[in-house]
């Protein structure tokens, strides 16, 4: 299969239809559960499943590059799901295994997580002030209907396009940071991560996103969630 | 304590205080990799205010628990320490030659590497690194990959004995 979208959405049907414990799922067991193990998800089952899939994700996540901008981050983070969750089955461990034994490809892989982390958090951390500051000028209706028109449909369209942004990065976002928990766990993907061509680019990298998030330069605000 | 607000930041999916706690959690997996410590100090965006107060939100809010936590919170002091080995080296290297020198990092290289497309010898992390996002030679845009790269072995034996030579001269230093 050589065209990358087809490819692409491969990743989106396994998200969709075989990853059990998905929020909104409504695939019916029969379909993504094998009845020959006994109601085991096929993604557990399939011995060609357990050899191949994580691999595959991975060079699968470095492949959905050129989908398109916002293509490129829900499919990724429909890739992360999916590896969280073989992660954490027993099964798929071995795979795992050997995918840190192929040490290029497994750093292609990082270094795509690397650059892309750096890109989503600074994009979201800009888009957010802005987001809050129409929310504000929305919510204030002696300023906002000072405004022409004209004016705050620009607003309004910029608005939206920011949170459309927003929306699509900040679930990527989640789910990277927590791909990257579960490898730093086991050890041998560890010490790829710790490797001289590595490692100055995952701390400052890990680094970037603690200073967006608690940095002195930021804003000082409160998140109403807190 | 987190710098940004939005109304409904679960319609956008978020959640600070979670992107906190699994960010803190990553450092915790590399509290003990020496390395990765003397990156942290060497990094531009380190500053020890930074980690206290991560170190302080985190058991504030709870975000880390038990060893988990207690292993965050050496972090600080490790790359403490970590800073000042980065400091003895570079004090050791700062009367190094300038072919001793990264051309790019100003760096003592470690492993000095021949480029064959421009004739420079480089650092082997340092253009390692550069390859990973750009298959180029950094000096001419020449087609550049990993497996052209040739080992400055001259250079490197040079540098080694100049290293053993001025860490004998500083324990001599150090005992008169």
């Amino acid at each position: 299969m050589k065209n990358y979208n087809l490819r692409a959405k491969l990743g989106d049907v396994l998200h969709d239809v075989y990853l059990p414990i998905n929020g909104d799922n409504d695939v019916p067991k029969s379909v993504s559960c094998d009845p020959k193990t006994g109601g085991q998800p096929y993604l557990l089952s399939d011995s060609s499943a357990q050899e191949t899939l994580a691999p595959s994700l991975l060079l699968l996540y470095g492949e959905v590059e050129h989908t398109g901008y916002y293509e490129k981050m829900s499919h990724r983070a429909n890739i992360a799901s999916l590896l969280q969750y073989l992660w954490e089955s027993k099964e798929h461990r071995s795979a795992f295994r050997r995918i840190t034994q192929n040490k290029d490809s497994f750093i292609k892989f990082a270094n795509g997580i690397m650059n892309e982390m750096n890109s989503l958090i600074a994009s979201v951390m800009e888009k957010l002030p802005e987001i809050r500051r129409v929310q504000l000028q929305m919510a204030n209706p002696n300023e906002w209907s000072t405004l022409s028109e004209e004016q705050r449909e620009t607003i309004s369209s910029r608005h939206e396009e920011n949170e459309l942004e927003v929306k699509r990065a900040l679930p990527l976002c989640n789910k990277t940071l927590k791909m990257l928990g579960f490898l730093s766990t086991d050890i041998d993907i560890r010490n790829l991560f710790l490797l001289e061509e590595m490692c100055p680019r995952l701390v400052n990298m890990l680094l970037h996103v603690m200073t967006k998030l608690i940095g002195a330069r930021g804003m000082e605000l409160k998140v109403s969630e807190l | 304590m987190f710098s940004l607000q939005v109304d409904n930041p679960e319609s956008y999916n978020f959640r600070p205080r979670e992107m906190l706690t699994d960010l803190c959690s990553i450092f915790t997996s590399y509290v003990d990799a020496q390395d990765f410590c003397e990156y942290c100090a060497k990094s531009g965006y380190y500053t020890d205010e930074l980690m206290s107060k991560a170190v302080k939100t985190c058991s504030k809010w709870s975000l880390l628990k038990g060893e988990t936590m207690e292993l965050f919170a050496s972090l600080p002091e490790k790359v403490l320490l970590a800073s000042k080995n980065v400091e003895d080296d570079e004090a050791l290297f700062n009367d190094a030659p300038d072919e001793f020198l990264d051309p790019l990092m100003c760096t003592f290289m470690k492993d000095p590497v021949l480029l064959p497309t421009s004739n420079t010898i480089i650092d082997r992390s340092t253009i390692t690194q550069h390859l990973l996002n750009d298959a180029h030679d950094p000096f001419n845009r020449k087609e550049l990959t990993v497996d052209m790269i040739l080992p400055a072995t001259e250079l490197k034996e040079r540098m080694a004995k100049w290293i053993a030579d001025k860490k004998e001269e500083r324990s001599n230093m150090m005992q008169e």
